[in-house]
């Protein structure tokens, strides 16, 4: 098979690629070996889109030619050999990999945003595990400890380094000492650090919302609650339609909770009064009346909701409604055929995981529809990332396990005339702020529906100390 | 008799036909509100009495009496 190798040379009449930048090495260390833990060799990421000019983008920026891996059938990362090429692209992947001196890479760089180049950094040594180079190796196992080397046959400083010892000990002294005096074990990363809510709530600080380059533009967003106040000043402008599945009600919202579960997954980037508080600020909104304006509704209504923003291409349907659920109760087959087939259809259906627990003492099972395996159940949190003490847990097994978790403590969002905003706390408030995330996702990448998008948003949930029963894979994080 | 509302789901095999299966319900007694195609689903309500009727209807998956669900009321700070 020919080889698809491109090794044009820069084109003539364009400018020869621009000298190196200045760097921290000395002139003339291009012989010097590779910082530890690395080949020499780079990764180039591409971002998705600009795989296809990716060879011409690595030869115009650097001279590079560029080889494909669909010519190295039995492999090229073992030998290293990239058939004369400088580097080597996996398309299916997005990333290049070059074997061109650091000096050549760097041009990539420092290449404009343009070029579609995400990342360039150097290819790192991996190791099967246990097998890594410095660790004790020729140590047999402890009995009955697989894993653990068995030290009762040797002097353990001839076979296992000092250092090693020594840091072992100190580490373990560390650890008594925390744990003796009361006070709690370093939890690297999991542990908030929140501005005020001057500009930003804390909820939407939590989960990234503020960094995020996405708005859900043109994503539209399904909240099935009981309505909207429509002429909240805040929402002036926005795509908003709507519809009522209650018999004699309008879908102008006589209750508030509609109107602040919108405000969390659609509210604007800047409000009439700060702080910000929605996520999805560019939605299209969806609001269907599915609870009346005392708060109730039937599954009937619901079900007729999820089937219009399934008529109307929804991507997200947030729904912070619920029913309580016994212990050992089993989900509804009527709604998991409902979720299933809305799945297919693209549209992904979030629920609350309900208000019912007192914790600690009393936690009850995630609620109805929450609980079905095809539906995302939601927890709620609160600013310390701890459990909130009212969250339903996942008590039942086959889909009444909490899926993710949002911030569900003191959330301020908007609430119908004359009040204009208000806090309250919920599963129903954790859940818009998921469903607002969920159409970031949806609009960064056209594949994520459906359960891609599920997959996406657990995938990405920062892991918490709270057991998964109380908030699944973690607290939602925006792309 | 009174009625009881319930919703009726149709298996994958039978997605296709949800109009029929709704026209066999509604021969069985039942009042048919709503028919969502993309859902495979029927709302409405029937005597109860009729229900053993509906479950013998082919292709009905499952057939659950509604539910009610709700939120707080609007004055409770937990929602």
């Amino acid at each position: 098979m020919a080889k698809r190798t491109q090794r044009r040379p820069a084109k003539r009449d364009e400018p020869p690629p621009p000298p190196p930048p200045p760097s921290g090495r000395p002139p003339g260390d291009e012989g010097m070996p590779p910082p530890p833990g690395t080949t020499g060799r780079y990764l180039v990421l591409f971002e998705r889109g600009a795989t296809a000019k990716a060879p011409d983008t690595l030869n115009r920026l650097a001279g590079l030619s560029v080889a494909s891996s669909a010519d190295f059938a039995g492999g090229i990362a073992a030998s290293g050999d990239m058939g004369g090429a400088d580097a080597v692209m996996f398309q299916d992947l997005g990333i290049c990999v070059t074997a061109a001196p650091p000096e050549q890479t760097r041009l990539l760089g420092v290449a404009a945003a343009e070029t579609g180049i995400l990342a360039v950094e150097p290819e790192r040594i991996v190791y099967v595990s246990g097998s890594e180079p410095g660790g004790a190796p020729g140590l047999p196992e402890m009995p009955g400890f697989p894993g653990l080397p068995d030290l009762g046959h040797a002097s353990a400083g001839s076979v296992l380094p000092l250092d090693y010892l020594r840091g072992y000990r100190d580490a373990v002294n560390a650890l008594y000492e925390k744990l003796s005096t009361g006070a709690e074990v370093a939890d690297a990363g999991m542990t908030p650090s929140l501005a005020s809510e001057v500009e930003i709530t804390w909820g939407l600080q939590a989960t990234r919302v503020p960094a995020s380059q996405f708005t859900g533009k043109s994503i539209r967003v399904a909240v099935l609650d009981t309505g909207m106040d429509v002429g909240h000043p805040d929402f002036v402008g926005r795509v908003i339609k709507t519809a009522s599945f209650v018999t004699g009600e309008p879908v102008q919202d006589g209750h508030g909770h509609g109107t602040h579960c919108i405000g969390t997954s659609c509210g604007p980037k800047r409000p009439q009064t700060m702080p910000r508080y929605g996520v999805a600020c560019e939605a299209e909104i969806y609001a269907g009346k599915v609870l009346s304006n005392s708060g109730s509704g039937g599954d009937g209504g619901i079900l007729a909701g999820i089937q219009w923003a399934i008529d109307n291409k929804c991507v997200v349907v947030s729904m912070s409604l619920g029913g309580p659920v016994q212990p050992g109760q089993s989900f509804s087959q009527v709604f998991e055929h409902a979720a299933r087939r809305a799945l297919l259809a693209g549209t992904l259906i979030i629920a609350a995981a309900g208000n019912d627990s007192r914790r600690p003492q009393t936690i009850r099972p995630v609620s109805h529809p929450a609980n079905c395996p095809s539906i995302m159940a939601v927890a709620a949190v609160d600013r310390n990332f701890g459990t909130a003490s009212f969250s339903n847990g996942g008590l039942n097994p086959q889909g009444g396990q909490v899926d993710i978790a949002g911030p569900g403590v003191s959330i301020r969002s908007s609430w119908p005339r004359p009040a204009l905003y208000r806090a309250i706390d919920g599963t129903s408030m954790a859940t818009p702020h998921v469903a607002g995330i969920a159409a970031l996702y949806a609009e960064s990448d056209a594949s994520f529906r459906g359960r891609v998008l599920m997959s996406m948003l657990t995938q990405y949930a920062r892991r918490l100390s709270a057991s998964a029963r109380d908030v699944g894979a973690g607290l939602v994080q925006a792309i | 008799m009174p009625k009881i509302r319930l919703s009726l789901s149709v298996g994958d095999e039978h997605l296709a036909d949800l109009a029929g299966i709704a026209g066999a319900a509604r021969k069985a007694g039942m009042d048919v509100e709503h028919q969502h195609a993309s859902l495979g689903i029927v709302t409405g309500s029937i005597e109860a009495g009729k229900l053993d009727a509906l479950r013998r209807i082919p292709g009905v998956a499952a057939i659950e009496e509604e539910r009610q669900v709700g939120v707080a009321p609007p004055g409770s700070d937990l929602q």
